[in-house]
């Protein structure tokens, strides 16, 4: 790591004379300057390349080396592993509980992030254009609030909440109601639940912003030609609006399948594997199991989805 | 409710005959203020446990005030020898390594943004456009699936349990959305300036350091504080990669709440103070960036 920073000194040396020396016009001058800018631009992004290169490019390229390997964190594979073809992802296609964590991500992704986040944050800030300006900040601030919250203690907040000998159970034995353990019983309605508690804000800030920059005079128009407010929303709001739609759906995902801690803190995954989705199937793989390349074959899934997803999301921006 | 959606423009603005205006709005102000205020006492629910048990004795997993109000739990987390159980020591450790962690990936993260961002919003290097766009692609990539093959790497050169690598792995994860954002910082900033500057003589170096890094000061602030707020509330990587002595809070925390002999409101106390910081932070910066453009930066191509 100490080589970036060296770079950074020796070789500005060169290109700062040249740039604080005044030469006389001509050609040469300005391919020297182009040439001295590259020199520049090559110096300033070396720690960026160095730390990418080695800290997030090798690890990536490494997800894939090791998911094609037997290696393990104990036994004898641990120190000495060996190639072992694609049979990681022939036993990972037929394995039950990796078919349910794909389901579980997938109702994740439906219920926290399209219905709890995208379509919910649309509403609330659908909502809020309709309240005062001190009902917008206290409320907006409150939802706001949640989401600033660190994930680790959001999971807590709600273990505590919804858990057993928690808050909710205390409240229905006051009022003489029969609790049943959500987190039990109904363990991924409770982490969608807790999901879009805490994620809704991004989305609801995104459409707030939308919102507020969309052209007035295509709602006047709207009105004009009698359009009621239900059709200025569906046919007016919604088709101009489909850019940040896109863009929204497309980080909420991504965030969502990067989610971990939430579920990890709420139901580890339980009861037995019934809230499992790939992160905590893949981190109880590797470091419950310590089936380190079995584990790491459920990351490539999820790298994979994750640059499908992005490729979307660089089209998508480059459009607007 | 049909009848009230209505996606108006600000209504001083509209010029809509009186009668229709009061159809649309001044009927409906206080139902949808009412159902607004309604979501946000719901969004308040899970916060009561945590507040509640903070400032009480002998907190449980329920809300109960039999122990008395009390801020002796704040207190007793910095106590030399606390009785109040497991929680005390290494309260205060654990905050350090948390500040030696998002402190650290913040310094080295937004100078090398920077860097990085500064010449890719300004000269015309060929390949400018596919290297800003793989930036923002490598943003989009779920950091969550390298973190095994990291520690493989980790454990084989020995950097396991080591805050620096921790920070620098940090680091390298916020760097391109830092980047990114740090582009469109610059972008803004007048090239006026800079060309006059490079007029009167200054290289590079001078313009950035003294024309353009000021004008960025807004932009710097908001990279900085975005990736400590980003650091410091994160459970995973230092989770995986961390042990005892060297565990920020978040990861203590965890720990507190596994055993089972616990003190939730001590607890409870040493997650508020943990929590408080991203709040006050954020607070800080939506101040001085008026919310939601801080992600301005996610949203603009």
């Amino acid at each position: 790591m100490s080589v970036a920073p060296t770079e950074l000194v020796i070789e500005t040396g060169p290109s700062n004379p040249a740039a604080a020396n005044p030469r006389p016009r001509g050609a040469r001058p300005t391919r020297r300057r182009q040439r001295a800018r590259m020199v520049t631009t090559a110096v300033m992004m070396t720690p960026f390349a160095v730390l990418l290169g080695g800290l997030l490019g090798w690890p990536i390229v490494w997800t894939f080396v090791l998911s094609l390997t037997n290696e393990e964190l104990t036994g004898p594979t641990a120190l000495h592993h060996q190639f072992i073809g694609l049979s990681n992802f022939n036993q990972l296609f037929a394995d039950p509980n990796f078919g349910a964590s794909l389901v579980h991500t997938l109702q994740y992704l439906v219920g926290s992030a399209y219905i709890g986040q995208v379509v919910f944050g649309f509403v609330l800030a659908l909502l809020f254009r309709q309240c005062s300006r001190t009902v917008q900040a206290i409320v907006g601030g409150i939802i706001i609030l949640s989401w600033v919250v660190p994930e680790l203690i959001a999971g807590f907040m709600w273990y505590a909440l919804l858990g057993q000998g928690g808050v909710l159970q205390q409240a229905a034995h006051a009022i003489g109601l029969p609790y049943s353990q959500i987190l039990v019983t109904h363990p991924m309605a409770a982490v969608n639940l807790a999901n879009t508690w805490r994620g809704v804000a991004f989305s609801m800030m995104l459409f707030t912003a939308a919102l507020a920059a969309f052209p007035t005079d295509l709602l006047e128009a709207a009105q004009v030609d009698g359009a009621g407010s239900v059709k200025r929303t569906l046919f007016v709001v919604l088709p101009n609006l489909k850019g940040t739609f896109l863009i929204d759906i497309v980080l909420v995902t991504l965030a969502t399948l990067n989610d971990f801690v939430l579920i990890f803190t709420m139901t580890g995954g339980g009861p037995g594997e019934e809230s499992q989705v790939l992160s905590t199937y893949m981190y109880q793989l590797g470091f419950t199991e310590y089936r380190i390349a079995y584990a790491t074959a459920v990351s490539v899934v999820l790298l994979i989805i994750g640059v499908v997803l992005s490729a979307f999301y660089v089209r998508a921006l480059r459009k607007s | 409710m049909a009848q009230t959606i209505a996606i108006s423009g600000d209504t001083r603005a509209r010029r809509a005959p009186a009668a229709a205006r009061h159809s649309t709005r001044s009927a409906s102000p206080r139902g949808w203020n009412i159902l607004a205020l309604a979501v946000g006492v719901l969004f308040l629910v899970p916060f009561i446990w945590l507040v509640v048990t903070a400032f009480t004795k002998n907190g449980t997993l329920a809300v109960s005030f039999s122990g008395g109000l009390t801020t002796g739990n704040f207190s007793g987390l910095f106590a030399a020898n606390s009785a109040s159980e497991a929680i005390g020591e290494g309260v205060g450790g654990a905050l350090l390594n948390s500040l030696y962690l998002s402190g650290g990936t913040m310094v080295i993260t937004t100078v090398i943004a920077v860097l990085t961002a500064y010449p890719l919003s300004r000269f015309n290097i060929p390949g400018r456009n596919v290297l800003v766009y793989a930036i923002v692609f490598v943003t989009g990539l779920p950091i969550i699936a390298v973190i095994i093959p990291t520690y493989d790497i980790f454990v084989s050169l020995n950097f396991v349990n080591s805050l620096w690598w921790t920070v620098l792995f940090l680091t390298a994860t916020s760097l391109p959305f830092a980047v990114w954002i740090g582009k469109n910082f610059i972008d803004s900033v007048p090239l006026e300036l800079e060309e006059a500057a490079s007029t009167d003589g200054a290289g590079t170096w001078r313009t950035l350091r003294h024309i353009t890094a000021p004008l960025c000061v807004p932009g710097l602030l908001v990279i900085a504080i975005y990736t400590f707020i980003q650091s410091w509330s994160n459970f995973f990587v230092p989770f995986i990669l961390l042990q005892t002595p060297k565990l920020p809070a978040s990861v203590t925390i965890y720990q507190f709440f596994g055993e089972h002999t616990i003190n939730y409101s001590g607890l409870c106390a040493f997650a508020l103070i943990f929590t408080a910081v991203p709040v006050v932070l954020y607070v800080l910066l939506s101040k001085r960036t008026g919310g939601v453009s801080m992600f301005s930066g996610a949203v603009k191509g």
